[in-house]
């Protein structure tokens, strides 16, 4: 008995909580309603300018529905083949380019940006040169971002950063640890440009390298241990 | 005896409990080891795939004759010449190995993309284009070529991409005894005399070494270069200042190092022509804001006017770790020239300069004589879309295009469902260049 009617409740809760909620999202953003003559506001303007732009209309843009904005819309749906009934409805709307309720599917995707890319190269740069200077770290970011714009090198951050055999720190897992602030920092100048090494795509501590090929590039600047190179 | 027993008995337990703990580490380890090698196997499969299809694309681009036709199969070499340059840099051979192949793909994929825009804007495939394309199709065509002869030694001799990686195997990929590594450093000797190409895609060979073309005034020496640094640092006490590594790239440098008297570090490169400061970083932590970024901006004004830079006018700013980024673009006449850029970086406890870019700037900052507009702003204006409110802004700007020539357009500020938008339309020509949208974060406004 005392289930019953704590799923009842719970029901109840949640229905009310979906009525209130449901309309507030379902609501199409922009609301339409037909134009005709007599109407005022905002949207007969908007409808004024446009028509004004393609030269259909040369009054003045007052946002009153007037039988000259009539006539121009007349104009306006014969030269678009629209039936020429002189009201803005979603057909004529849409053939102005103004925002009709179909429209109101597209939504703007807020708070996107490029934080992630920051984390992951700040990851990078935290495996690779943490014992490095500043300017180290930011240098190392830089060529992360200088591979990204060559050609002989994947077109994306994580594509150069995760490439096999690219990084010692991706690839023996270092890299996967917490950055530290001043990494965080790095990544974010190395992302706006900074760049320390003037264009370097190579970089290696010579103390540790065994490949012959890399000591035939031309070194464009020595940061700390690491030579950068191109 | 019973306790002998029993420690026997414990023995004989923990034996068998590590026989199954191994036995189940071996299982997973084998678990991984094919799931990985089924990875490699499906990129080298899709690698081949895209090759070919790349291959009898351009071979097919030889005898299409409509526009049509060709703006079909170049977005096809397009999309699949990036797909294959993606698949090939997930296999597990070292990216030395793969160079030239990479720049290879990516440049075929950037060369399918510059054709189709040629076609979306009318122009005819040059005789010059035809003849690279040529070129393109024989290359494609001998990659094609070992890539198959490779499927059949992999096939044949059932060889495990995912065993590359190991350790162990390394000593071998050194001693070049595995077949992939072996045949793909073949590959990539054939690849070395592939055509310079020369086209309007960002990854043509011209882009990549442009010589910088705002560097005036004599060669300095690094007594010098230390003079100007103090005067770029000037109000900052300065302990001491010095030389590291000098920088080589396109812009020849001196690498300076100057430790201030409250013991942070800045570090900054100067160039020998010109004794211009290239970049400057401060490293300094900033823990509290007191500076509006408005007057963040002015500040940073001020001190680009300070350092001769006196036409420059603030384009967009982020703000990150208390610190404001203003983007700077030269102004010539009221025309913005986005190529000459730089960024100021400033702190927002006490407003002091803490980074500063200036190779955009250095390397594209010319006498320019730009054109006179041949459209008004209002014939501009009315190749933007109906569906874009426009905000009213508008002014003429220099951009940048993929190719880094450089266009005349009247910038258009707009928005469309709540997101805001920049349209450029060439103000020669009236062609719609460019669309950035603009992203406004909690950091500020970005332009993507």
């Amino acid at each position: 008995m005392k289930k019953a009617v704590l799923l009842l409740t719970t029901a109840l809760i949640i229905t009310f909580a979906f009525n209130i909620v449901y309309p507030l999202y379902m609501q199409p953003a922009v609301e339409t309603s037909t134009l005709y003559w007599g109407t005022t506001g905002d949207d007969v303007r908007e409808v004024q300018r446009r028509l004004k732009n393609w030269g259909y209309y040369d009054e003045a843009v007052d946002g009153i529905y007037g039988p000259k904005t009539f006539q121009a819309v007349k104009d306006f749906q014969a030269k678009h083949g629209i039936s020429t009934t002189g009201t803005v409805g979603p057909q004529t709307r849409a053939a102005l380019g103004m925002p009709t309720a179909a429209q109101a599917s597209y939504t703007s995707a807020r708070g996107a940006s490029s934080r992630d890319n920051v984390y992951l190269m700040a990851q990078a740069i935290y495996g690779e040169a943490r014992g490095e200077s500043y300017v180290g770290q930011v240098a190392v970011g830089a060529v992360i971002m200088n591979r990204v714009n060559h050609p002989s090198f994947p077109n994306s951050i994580a594509g150069v950063i995760f490439q096999p055999g690219a990084f010692t720190a991706v690839a023996d897992g270092q890299m996967f640890m917490q950055p530290d602030e001043s990494s965080m920092k790095a990544a974010r100048d190395a992302l706006n440009g900074w760049d320390p090494t003037g264009g370097a795509i190579y970089y290696y501590n010579p103390a540790k390298t065994t490949n012959r090929w890399i000591y035939s590039r031309p070194v464009l600047k020595v940061i700390g241990k690491h030579y950068f190179a191109k | 005896m019973n306790r002998h027993r029993a420690v026997t008995l414990l023995l004989l337990v923990a034996l068998l409990a590590t026989g199954i703990w191994g036995y189940d580490q071996y299982r997973q380890k084998t678990d991984y080891h094919i799931y990985l090698q089924n990875q490699y196997h499906r990129m080298f499969y899709e690698l081949i795939d895209h090759v070919e299809t790349i291959e009898a694309d351009l071979a097919k681009s030889m005898v299409a004759d409509s526009p049509r036709q060709n703006l079909l199969l170049f977005s096809d070499v397009w999309r699949q010449a990036f797909s294959a340059q993606e698949k090939l840099n997930q296999l597990p051979i070292s990216h030395l190995t793969l160079s030239n192949t990479s720049k290879f793909l990516t440049q075929v994929g950037d060369y399918g993309y510059s054709i189709t825009r040629k076609n979306a804007d009318g122009t005819p495939i040059s005789s010059e284009d035809w003849s690279n394309l040529e070129e393109l199709h024989n290359y494609a065509g001998y990659l094609t070529v070992e890539l198959q002869k490779m499927r059949s030694a992999i096939q044949e001799n059932n060889i495990n991409l995912a065993s590359l990686t190991s350790k162990g195997n390394y000593i071998f990929a050194r001693a070049s005894d595995n077949l992939p590594d072996r045949e793909f450093t073949r590959i990539e000797q054939e690849m070395v005399d592939y055509p310079t190409l020369i086209y309007d895609g960002p990854f043509s060979e011209h882009v990549q070494g442009i010589a910088p073309k705002g560097l005036t005034g004599q060669n300095i020496d690094y007594g010098k270069a230390e003079q100007v640094a103090r005067e770029f640092l000037k109000g900052i006490d300065i302990k001491s200042i010095k030389k590291i590594g000098d920088g080589n790239g396109d812009i020849k440098t001196f690498g300076l190092e100057v430790q201030t008297g409250d013991d942070n570090r800045i570090y900054m490169d100067i160039s020998r022509k010109g004794g211009h400061v290239v970049w400057a970083l401060n490293q300094r932590d900033v823990s509290s804001v007191n500076t509006s970024p408005s007057r963040a901006t002015e500040l940073a004004k001020e001190f680009l006017e300070q350092n001769g830079y006196k036409d420059m006018t603030p384009t967009y700013s982020m703000r990150y770790d208390n610190i404001s980024v203003i983007n700077f673009a030269y102004l010539d006449g009221d025309v913005v020239v986005y190529t000459d850029l730089i960024k100021v970086k400033v702190a927002l406890d006490n407003g002091e300069i803490v980074g500063y870019e200036a190779e955009g700037y250095l390397k594209a900052h010319h006498r320019r004589d730009l054109p006179e507009p041949k459209l008004t702003e209002d014939e501009a204006g009315e190749r933007i879309s109906m569906r874009m409110e426009s905000d009213g802004e508008t002014r003429l700007a220099l951009i940048p295009l993929e190719n880094k020539a450089e266009v005349l357009c009247y910038e258009f500020k707009g928005s469309f469902g709540g997101d805001d938008f920049l349209v450029y339309i060439n103000a020669l020509t009236g062609k719609e260049e460019r669309i950035l949208k603009l992203l406004r974060s909690e950091s500020g406004t970005f332009t993507i």
